[in-house]
């Protein structure tokens, strides 16, 4: 497993609050592992409860629909690069 | 015109609460057996997948803990059953998060606490956790929702000659709302109710519908306290009146449930 | 199968009552307006029925759910139909079946804002039979004076859809006589952001189909219907249920199956009980929410199961989604047509979505209808295809 850099962990942890992963501790999410489909298998739902979290914990919002949300999404190594961007 | 006759045969039955996990376990507490020492947790049914399982709320967790008991008591195939899912008092917690949230000043609402809290999250999920396509049904009676909910599955079984699961639960009131919907217990109670000429085995069962004043709910045999206070307060837990008429084969053969104002239905062993 | 619709009446922001609803539909009015919803601040269009705030005599009943209720039922000959019902069968031999989806959460939202000190509900707030979800069905037995089988119905947005089959399964067994069916559901603030976080919302007017839709609008409205046995009220509108299919999609509680196969489910089982085929059905009043993912799908399963001769459309650019109301809502919409002879056509459709090749456009068409239907589909997965058709 590749390792976290400390926004990564950070992220894991939001992420893990959020979403509720009770057989997940938030050091164990490899940050280039698929979230969605076969890696961690979250869904549609999820992103959208990821956003809100991103969005009041960082004042980020990302929306669905726009360009680049889907790449964002990818893995937690990009989640969190995309939303340093933005910050 | 003359009223069609509504028999059925109640095949298989789950059953939920904090201190039982299986009708047979409830049917000792019937029987005046004692309570155990410690409250159940949970329930987690592994018939959710793991992803919905992590955000399925209690209520969810309940009715679809008590559907899959009654279906594996059975030995049917969940996807084989159309259903009927009742609550008198809805997700309460639920209610409590979003109507606290938008009194608040940030009034973003979690889109998964938003989803579970329609009536039918429920019946959504159970329907998506065993592959079910066959209608599902999400309703509610107060306190009359026992009842209405067997006569309208058992009127789905003899008109559609469907194969049914009726499933009510309800959990403790969140603490706002609980000085006007008294109920603190958890409960959960399925049946699974076949046509008449089905070829598995079940204890045949005709209702009937007729004229009443103002109809009460029955006294239950039990003395427990639990129990009592349980059947008074958890509108699903007037499902017990009938669970004492399947757990003893002498004694009463029949009990009678009120349906509305102006009727009552009577259940009977036959 | 064979269920009378004895009479109907219906009440959204795109006409207080049947007659009103069918003006604006011939002149393409809608009644859609930019929120303005207190306490929401979000960048969509509504559709608010506004008159339903004068209705606050209503005591420990009163909610917004049952003042549109209260309102829808005063409309047309609704009210006297139910009397007359009443004074022939009896109260214990008339039934009620509702349909909502929200219940009455609006009071519950508003309770919340006046907790005292203590965070407890403050003394006119204490309304245990409006804070709960069989809210409606309570209201509606108390309005009426109907004293037998009442139930609630709450699975989204089919609820309002599935009352007519249950309505027609008691009629069936005998149990009553006659039926009210209704669905009532308003806008407030767990509805609106409720979606919102779900980002469902459209900042524009709703364009079902259109290849550039781009979200939902919410609404609000009430509706009701009475049912009986084929034949045996000499006063019926001429129309009748004769099929209804309800499936579930299995899938996932708020994305639709994406080979739509509950709805494939739903639409040939309404077929099938009504022993009609495909190319029968003159029109239909699709669930067309203008969500990306909802019209995407029910259109290409349109296209699979019927011919080009069956005129559809989505009628939500009048009044919006009305959730738990739609059902009925828009059954009321796609049965008038059989009394109109007007297919209101798809409003605010431009360009339809290059994906899809189902008849379907902006404009109405005349034509004299024998066999219409209409679809809902709720969160959940819960699907429900209601079919009419002309009673004799």
């Amino acid at each position: 497993m590749a390792t976290q850099t400390e926004s990564e962990l950070k992220m894991a942890q939001l992420m893990v609050e959020a979403l509720n992963l009770e057989d997940m501790e938030a050091d164990e999410i490899d940050p280039e592992e698929q979230l969605f489909g076969d890696g961690l298998g979250l869904d549609s739902i999820d992103a959208l409860e990821i956003s809100l979290a991103i969005s009041k914990e960082y004042g980020v919002q990302i929306k669905a629909e726009d360009e680049g949300t889907r790449e964002a999404f990818a893995t937690l190594r990009s989640l969190t690069a995309f939303v340093e961007n933005k910050k | 015109m003359q009223a069609k006759e509504l028999k059925c045969k109640i095949a298989g039955i789950g059953a939920w609460g904090s201190y039982f996990d299986s009708w047979q376990a409830l049917q000792q507490l019937l029987g005046g057996e004692p309570l155990p020492e410690t409250k159940n947790k949970g329930p987690k049914p592994t018939i959710i997948p793991a992803n919905e399982r992590r955000r399925a709320p209690l209520p969810v967790r309940l009715a679809v803990e008590s559907s899959w008991q009654a279906t594996q008591s059975v030995g049917l195939e969940p996807d084989t059953l159309t259903c009927v899912f009742a609550s008198g008092l809805g997700d309460t917690e639920l209610t409590d998060y979003m109507c606290r949230t938008l009194a608040s000043e940030h009034k973003e609402l979690s889109p998964t606490k938003f989803h579970n809290s329609v009536h039918n999250a429920p019946a959504g999920y159970w329907t998506i956790s065993t592959g079910t396509m066959s209608a599902a049904n999400s309703v509610a009676g107060y306190e009359e929702s026992v009842s209405l909910t067997l006569v309208e599955a058992l009127i789905q079984c003899v008109t559609e000659h469907k194969p049914m699961l009726v499933t009510f639960y309800d959990a403790p009131v969140a603490d706002v709302l609980r000085p006007i919907l008294s109920n603190q217990e958890t409960f959960a109670f399925s049946l699974v109710i076949l046509p008449v000429n089905a070829a598995t085995d079940g204890i045949e069962v005709t209702a009937e519908v007729t004229a009443a004043e103002q109809p009460a709910w029955p006294a239950l045999q039990s003395s427990s306290e639990y129990i009592s206070s349980m059947y008074a307060d958890n509108p699903s837990a007037k499902i017990l009146c009938l669970a004492e008429l399947m757990a003893t084969s002498n004694g009463n053969k029949s009990v009678t449930m009120p349906l509305s104002q102006g009727t009552s239905v009577s259940f009977t062993r036959t | 199968m064979k269920i009378d619709i004895i009479d109907y009446e219906t009440c959204s922001a795109a006409g207080l009552n049947l007659k009103a609803l069918r003006t604006s539909l011939k002149h393409h009015n809608s009644g859609l307006i930019k929120n303005n919803l207190p306490g929401s601040d979000l960048d969509t269009w509504i559709g608010l029925v506004e008159q339903v705030s004068n209705v606050n005599d209503l005591g420990h009943w009163q909610s917004r759910n049952n003042a549109l209720a209260a309102l829808g039922y005063e409309q047309g000959t609704i009210r006297q139909t139910v009397a007359g019902l009443i004074s022939k069968y009896g109260a214990a031999r008339v039934g009620l079946v509702m349909g909502s989806s929200t219940s009455s959460i609006d009071r519950t939202e508003t309770a919340y804002t006046q907790l005292d000190e203590s965070g407890n509900l403050t003394e006119q707030f204490k309304q245990p039979f409006v804070h709960n979800p069989h809210a409606p069905s309570l209201f509606m037995a108390h309005l009426t004076g109907i004293t037998g089988p009442s139930l609630t119905i709450n699975t989204a947005c089919s609820s309002s859809a599935k009352v007519f089959a249950t309505g027609a399964r008691w009629l069936e067994t005998g149990i009553v006589d006659a039926v009210l069916v209704g669905g009532v559901d308003t806008l407030c603030l767990s509805v609106l952001h409720g979606f919102n976080s779900l980002q469902l919302l459209s900042p524009n007017p709703c364009k079902p189909f259109d290849q550039h839709r781009d979200g939902i609008n919410l609404g609000e409205a009430s509706g009701f219907a009475v049912l009986q046995r084929h034949g045996e009220n000499s006063n019926s509108s001429g129309i009748s249920l004769t099929g209804y299919g309800e499936s579930s999609d299995a899938y996932h509680m708020s994305h639709p199956h994406p080979d739509g196969l509950g709805a494939r489910l739903s639409m040939t089982q309404a077929l099938e009980r009504a022993n009609r085929e495909a190319a029968d059905i003159d029109y239909i009043n699709l669930h067309g929410t203008s969500s990306r993912a909802n019209d995407l799908i029910e259109g290409q399963l349109i296209s699979e199961l019927f011919p080009g001769s069956t005129q559809c459309s989505s009628t939500k650019a009048w009044m919006g989604h009305t959730l738990g109301a739609a059902g009925i809502t828009e059954a009321i919409i796609a049965m008038d047509t059989l009394n109109t002879n007007i297919i209101p056509g798809s409003k605010n459709l431009e360009t339809l979505d290059e994906a899809l090749s189902l008849s379907i456009k902006a404009s109405d068409e005349h034509k004299v209808c024998q066999h219409v239907m209409t679809n809902s589909f709720g969160f959940g997965g819960n699907n429900c295809t209601l079919l009419f058709s002309r009673s004799e």
